[in-house]
């Protein structure tokens, strides 16, 4: 007899995965979505930069002064962004229990330590930030691309508000796209899936007549014109892809066998050879700094990832470039933009840095635990009387930082419940006894008459008894989670695109990534290093919670 | 980075694809099977849209609790759809109802008699197999309070299940 667990599990109406007929189209039209900036993400790096602002004043003015900075250079504020301001959290996501911490996904009621700062150097320095723009004309913009990457625009879109556009090279259909984000244009063109048809060739030129011969006998008439060649044939589409195998059945009273996985593409390697030459050519051309380029081939085609430097060290951005295997260009995609730069400002050691991580988790901690401006899940149940914790207090920042002087601490848990005292009422009275029977002899009579005396009434109700005592206050409890150890042991300088006042800003960031000790997986975080005094938070924005939609 | 991007973003799906499709079919009705697919492919264009936020080492139990948000979104709008359009057209005759019986009649009644909750959490266990590790996640709970519910709640199951043998 199958047990209540068993039955359970074999009702279930679906015991095999679930792939769609067309799966490969499915990813392909998910990836040609725009995604959104991460804003939570984007806030938390936020977030992280302004945590640098509690450095201590005497860090920040050794830096200015071994940098000879000096106290003049502008502040550098913190743009709310439009799309973000002021959103408020959806139910589903409020009862997350997640945070973004560098990208990863951790659940932010844990206490986190990061661990590793004496891996990384304790010298403070200095970096340029700088502005950024994206070229006005999106139109131009594509059409200068497609120039630098010998390809011909069959339409050039007028309007210049995010054209996608389809245009044709070499017998093949492309389709192109142009739109401003993050402070750049973004471009990208891919093959259709399917080739279309080429253009006939055209009809040939009537032949001109001879010109009349200047003798006796008659002119002749001119030869008609040959017809001219009937045009090429265009090329025919490309096959569809291949159908993905059946899932193998389940084997009778056996447990079923997993499909066969697809053959993973190959893991970024260091580009070299014509394709990658081709490719950090298209960037150079384009008129930005290429580093070193990596290559992935899967299915045939080679793509080659070109970072785009900004002062020298690697930024966010990156144009990417595919190849069939004859070397046809497959795809392309990239960032159009252009960098003015500005003011070199101190930076905090990359040492420093990961302080400012620790102190910054505990703020998110802190600040999620009770609806401060990151919704999200609580680490305690109930919001209690008790005063707020203090260790959002204690990262308040300088006064120029107005982020941490906003954040509440976290409410105390709730007191437990004072003793319980019951009341004793007062006690019922004692029913009177019966009275005594008295016989009276009446006089001359000859029998006695007995005569009952009546039963006394009931005895009066006693006093209330005195009310319980108030119960004692319960005492607050503040719930420590458990610890986790991430160790970091790398760190790397880099630029970032950030939503400034002034518009967007490539500013240094330290990138450091490390490992959850007792998780076993990797995690990153990055930092922006500025020094305390040059930057303004005024303006933070309430995140959009993460978890599920 | 796009190229890097579309890498992991199709690695996620190849993963978890067979999982959020299996979740959705299982959990469709009334509406029709031929809609899974449209529910997966919103499941992946939001992963492609929040490939950042996806945990490492838990994408499955992630999308399945995107799976579920899209799933209860697109229930809500046929019902809405459903009571709007009651007086103008013929009942919807698909899916058969073949395709939706349990056919152990104790299970079926046990499960009935759960509230959604439970049944929720009890399914995500026996059906799609996950842990309560995943299932904290998919609920966006701890993983103490997942382990809690799940063992109560299969309690619950059991209490309710009216015992006609099946051998």
């Amino acid at each position: 007899m199958k047990s209540i667990d068993e039955r359970l599990a074999d009702s279930n109406p679906v015991t095999q995965g679930y792939v769609p007929a067309a799966y490969d189209q499915m990813l392909t039209r998910a990836m040609r979505q725009s995604r959104s900036r991460d804003a939570a993400w984007t806030t938390f790096r936020l977030r992280m930069a302004g945590s640098v602002a509690a450095a201590s004043a005497l860090t920040v003015l050794g830096v200015s002064a071994l940098n000879g900075a000096g106290t003049y250079l502008p502040v550098l504020g913190f743009q709310a962004s439009a799309a973000h301001a002021g959103a408020s959290p959806t139910p589903a996501a409020a009862k997350s229990g997640f945070g973004v911490l560098g990208g990863v996904m951790l659940p932010v009621m844990l206490n986190y330590t990061f661990t590793g700062a004496g891996n990384f150097s304790d010298a403070p320095g200095a970096a340029p930030v700088y502005t950024m723009s994206a070229p006005g004309d999106l139109a131009a913009t594509l059409t200068g691309v497609i120039k630098v990457l010998g390809v011909t625009l069959d339409k050039i879109p007028s309007p210049a508000t995010n054209p996608s556009i389809d245009y044709v090279v070499n017998g093949k259909k492309y389709f192109a796209s142009i739109n401003t984000s993050n402070g750049s244009d973004y471009w990208n063109i891919y093959t259709m899936p399917n080739g279309v048809a080429g253009v006939s060739g055209t009809t040939g030129a009537v032949g001109v007549a001879v010109p009349p011969v200047t003798s006796n006998s008659p002119a002749a008439s001119g030869a008609t014109g040959a017809s001219g060649a009937t045009g090429a044939t265009g090329s025919s589409g490309s096959t569809g892809s291949t159908g993905a195998s059946g899932a193998t059945g389940v084997a009778s009273g056996g447990a079923s066998s997993g499909a066969t996985g697809s053959v993973g593409a190959t893991g970024p390697v260091a580009a070299t050879g014509s394709l990658a030459n081709q490719a950090v050519g298209y960037v150079q051309a384009l008129g930005d700094t290429a580093g070193s380029a990596t290559q992935t081939t899967s299915g045939g085609s080679t793509s080659i990832t070109v970072p785009l430097l900004v002062n020298g060290s690697p930024s966010d951005m990156s144009d990417t470039f595919t190849f069939n295997s004859d070397g046809t260009l497959q795809s392309a995609s990239g960032n159009a933009f252009t960098l003015s730069e500005g003011a070199t400002y101190p930076l905090i050691s990359a040492a420093a840095g990961v302080d400012q991580i620790n102190a910054q988790q505990k703020l998110l901690r802190s600040l999620s635990a009770f609806g401060g401006p990151i919704a999200y899940a609580p680490v305690t149940t109930t919001p209690g009387v008790a005063s707020p914790a203090g260790s959002a207090q204690s990262l308040t920042a300088p006064v120029a930082v107005k982020m941490s002087a906003s954040a509440s601490g976290a409410s105390g848990a709730t007191g437990t419940t004072g003793t319980t005292t019951t009341v004793v009422s007062g006690a019922t009275g004692v029913t009177g006894v019966n009275g005594t029977t008295t016989t009276i002899a009446p006089l001359g009579a000859t029998a006695p008459v007995t005569t009952t005396v009546p039963v006394t009434s009931s005895g009066a109700t006693g006093a209330t008894g005195p009310s319980g005592a108030t119960g004692t206050t319960g005492t607050t409890t503040t719930t420590s989670p458990a610890t986790r150890v991430v160790d970091l042991t790398a760190v790397t300088t880099g630029y970032g695109a950030y939503d400034m006042k002034s518009g967007w800003m490539e500013l240094p960031v330290y990138h450091y990534t490390g490992t959850v000790v007792d998780g076993g997986y990797q995690v990153s975080f990055s930092v922006v290093p500025l020094a305390a005094q040059y930057l303004d938070f005024a303006p933070n924005t309430n995140p959009i919670p993460l978890g599920a939609r | 980075m796009r190229a890097q991007r579309e890498r992991r973003f199709r690695t996620v799906a190849d993963e978890a694809t067979p999982a959020i499709g299996a979740y959705l079919k299982r959990r469709i009705y009334p509406m029709s099977h031929s809609d899974v697919d449209d529910l997966v492919e919103e499941v992946l264009i939001i992963a492609w849209r929040r490939l950042d936020d996806i945990p490492l080492g838990a994408e499955v139990p992630w999308l399945i609790g995107v799976a579920r948000n899209v799933l209860r979104n697109a229930q809500r709008k046929y019902r809405r759809g459903i009571a709007a359009n009651a007086r103008m057209v013929a009942p919807h005759s698909d899916p058969s109802a073949e395709d939706n019986v349990i056919a152990d009649q104790a299970v079926r009644g046990a499960l009935e008699a759960l509230s959604d909750d439970d049944r929720d959490i009890v399914l995500l266990h026996a059906w799609d197999g996950r842990s309560a590790d995943e299932i904290a996640l998919i609920l966006g709970i701890t993983t103490n309070a997942a382990a809690v519910r799940l063992s109560r709640a299969q309690d619950r199951f059991r209490k309710h299940f009216t015992d006609v043998p099946v051998s």
